[in-house]
């Protein structure tokens, strides 16, 4: 490395001369306008192209060519820079303790974090704790804002079936929150179960299943007594209508409350030993996908990508992750738009996944999972398996309409729907009648 | 349904002057402190260099990750430089008054610059980089590491079908394409939209006028928006995907649909 000691070395090479000519200070004007759009991209704030065009109607033209490529531009670049991050991520986590939290074990890596179980010393308590793995991400001002808006929006939420958020904090150069520390499983391990096996999945086996690596799981003496263990079958299809109701519900508290989860999926539902589900992993706190540019409406977005952190083991499984959560997106959400019926879609896919226990969008490429979305392909809940009760494919082809202007209008239609299932009452099918649909498609053309 | 709700919104109120209100309040008060922690660091006080590091650190982080070449990418931690980097500050403080008065961040970023330097010659020997002092425009870069970064840093994003040659073949075609972009353009670019410079920190660092930097990135820009269409996969896919859901196409924006 070069030093100071040798005096000719003391210059640095290209260091610019100064003596700028003061004469030449005027900038384009497009330039400024770039330069300030993209500050803007850059802090998140979505800044509209067409309010640009309007307000500048002198350089509308440039501003819709040049804009839409800063606009892909930055989003591309902070995928890139959080890939980069993300490969980073140690696979043994180097902290052990946060504050008077001490980490036991690695619970997942998901979204932009890791979660692990902590015990809490002061208290004794148990407590999830998601970490923003990147040392000095408190030096990125950006980010630390970002995660900390994730923990408060998520704790503004108080709801019976919502993940409780306690605390943020910082602790050498790391940031992390504290939350409920679930005791059962995600709905994809439950899934993966109930694939395996055609008999009952019992509520306390699937626990141990999630907490496998745990030492101090105690045998449940009530799965001695046959008849009195909570269980689940293929066929179980109240239960999985009662599983998916509260998700609607919780959602519907969240949309009201102006938050939208953006990343609905089995993985991101806990189900514990006394069958209650609870939201988790808002992915609130995330920067668009390169396919959801322009993500404008959202309540918030950031530095942050959708992709899940990889795990550190092989690249198949960084894609493999990446289509996990692509898998759950609606398709205007692939086309840069999203609102709260993105959300229900997604939950309708999850309960087609619950139902069925067959992913409804199954390809080995982002690009081919991506046009089976768009197109709206692919087979139906009793198609797959005729037992199904009609009322509850109903349910889930309403929630999967790839118009969002045919779905559940909100998660609370579909929750609605989903008791009245539960009553044995009829469910209305919201799919456009073919004359319908041949109407509003030829109205449609220009 | 559509977007009715912002278009009806009165832009003048849409937020774009407010928060940059904010921002340039920001900004003066990050002035103020910079210009403060200066005439410390002249007087020789190294923890105020140390903070005014870490002030730009995010900065200096973002440039060591753009031109950090690929194959170091994943084998070279950006924090390990930086860290190199700022032993390489300490060793120069009594040269901060004549080098930084201008800017301190500039200074800075040369610093890593030139442990950037040290570093690829290190790893990827003498002859890949030998070039590299005396070539280039942008300070000690040889002219073809700009566009390997540039080409890595934008081929993660092509959405063709994705089997690994493939993407491999594109980059580096990607790759050509740019080294036969001008110069100067393609460093403007970097600058300014991998590193996050601003108009007046490019021209400083390419030792052009502000008005020349100005009206180089517009051109530049519109270069490279030409050089992404001709390349497969990088602008075209989402438009024929955008066709292909005729429906969705005029999905909404709102929170709440309109119905």
């Amino acid at each position: 490395m070069t030093s100071a000691a040798n005096p000719e070395d003391a210059g640095l090479h290209g260091l610019p001369m100064s003596a700028d000519p003061e004469n030449l200070r005027a900038r384009e004007p497009l330039e400024v306008l770039v330069s300030r759009f993209s500050e803007e991209s850059r802090r998140g704030l979505n800044p509209s192209i067409e309010d640009y065009a309007r307000r500048y109607a002198e350089w509308a033209d440039q501003i819709r060519e040049l804009f839409p490529l800063i606009e892909t531009l930055e989003s591309w670049k902070s995928n890139k820079e959080m890939e980069c991050l993300r490969r980073s991520v140690p696979q043994e986590f180097p902290i052990r303790q946060l504050g008077t939290y001490r980490l036991v074990h690695e619970l997942g890596r998901g979204g932009m974090g890791i979660v692990f179980e902590a015990l809490d010393e002061s208290t004794g308590r148990r407590r999830a704790i998601k970490l923003l793995p990147w040392r000095y991400a408190t030096d990125m001002a950006q980010w630390q804002d970002q995660f900390q808006r994730e923990a408060r929006t998520i704790a503004g939420l108080r709801h019976p079936n919502i993940v409780r958020v306690y605390a943020f904090g910082t602790c050498e150069g790391y940031c992390y929150y504290v939350m409920d520390l679930i005791p059962g499983v995600s709905l994809d391990c439950l899934i993966h179960r109930l694939r395996e096996t055609t008999d009952v999945v019992y509520a306390d086996e699937i626990q141990r299943a999630g907490r496998d690596d745990l030492t101090d799981v105690t045998e449940s003496p009530v799965s001695a007594v046959k008849g009195r263990r909570r269980g689940l079958r293929r066929d179980s299809w109240t239960d999985f209508a009662r599983i998916a109701l509260p998700v609607a519900q919780a959602l519907s508290h969240a949309h009201e409350a102006g938050v939208l989860h953006n990343d609905i999926k089995p993985a991101n539902l806990l189900l514990d030993i006394n069958g209650k589900v609870v939201v988790t992993d808002f992915g609130i706190g995330r920067r668009v996908q390169p396919d959801e540019k322009s993500l404008r409406g959202a309540p918030m977005s950031s530095a942050f990508t959708t992709g899940a952190i990889a795990e550190p083991s092989s690249d198949s499984a960084v894609s493999e992750q990446q289509i996990g959560t692509l898998r759950y997106m609606a398709p205007e959400r692939l086309l840069g738009r999203r609102d709260i019926r993105s959300d229900v879609y997604a939950l309708g896919v999850t309960l087609y996944e619950l139902v069925t226990q067959t992913p409804a969008f199954v390809a080995d490429d982002r690009r081919r999972v991506m046009e089976l979305i768009l197109n709206s392909q692919f087979r139906t809940p009793r198609q797959l398996v005729p037992q199904i009760p009609r009322g509850l494919e109903t349910i889930i082809l309403n929630a999967m309409l790839p118009d969002p202007g045919d779905r559940y209008p909100s998660a609370e239609a579909m929750a609605v729907d989903l008791a009245g299932y539960l009553k044995n009452l009829p469910i209305e099918d919201r799919r456009p009648s073919l004359v319908n649909r041949t109407v509003r498609w030829f109205s449609r053309r220009p | 349904m559509s977007n009715s709700n912002r278009e009806s919104a009165n832009p003048s109120d849409g937020g774009i002057d407010k928060p940059k209100a904010g921002r340039e309040a920001e900004i003066e008060r990050g002035d103020a402190r910079v210009a403060a922690l200066s005439q410390r660091i002249i007087d020789g006080d190294k923890s105020a260099l140390a903070e005014l590091f870490s002030i730009y650190r995010p900065r200096l982080w973002r440039m060591v990750n753009f031109r950090l070449h690929p194959r170091l990418q994943g084998r070279v931690d950006p924090d390990d430089v930086l860290q190199d980097a700022w032993i390489m500050a300490v060793n120069r403080i009594s040269y901060f008054l004549r080098d930084a008065t201008h800017s301190s961040f500039i200074w800075f970023r040369m610093i890593v610059n030139q442990t950037l330097i040290d570093l690829h010659r290190h790893h990827l020997g003498a002859e890949k980089r030998n070039a590299a002092r005396d070539v280039s425009v942008n300070s000690a870069w040889a002219s073809d590491s700009t566009s390997s970064s540039m080409a890595f840093h934008l081929s993660g994003n092509l959405t063709s079908p994705s089997s690994a040659v493939n993407r491999a073949e594109l980059a580096q075609q990607l790759d050509t394409i740019l080294q036969g972009m001008n110069e100067i353009d393609r460093e403007v670019l970097a600058l300014r939209h991998f590193e996050e410079l601003s108009n007046s920190e490019t021209a400083r660092v390419l030792n052009m006028s502000e008005q020349a930097a100005s009206g180089r990135y517009i051109r530049a820009l519109g270069r490279l928006k030409q050089i992404l269409e001709i390349v497969p996969g990088f602008l075209d896919d989402k438009q024929a995907a955008a066709a292909r859901l005729r429906r969705g196409a005029e999905g909404s924006d709102v929170m709440r649909p309109g119905r």
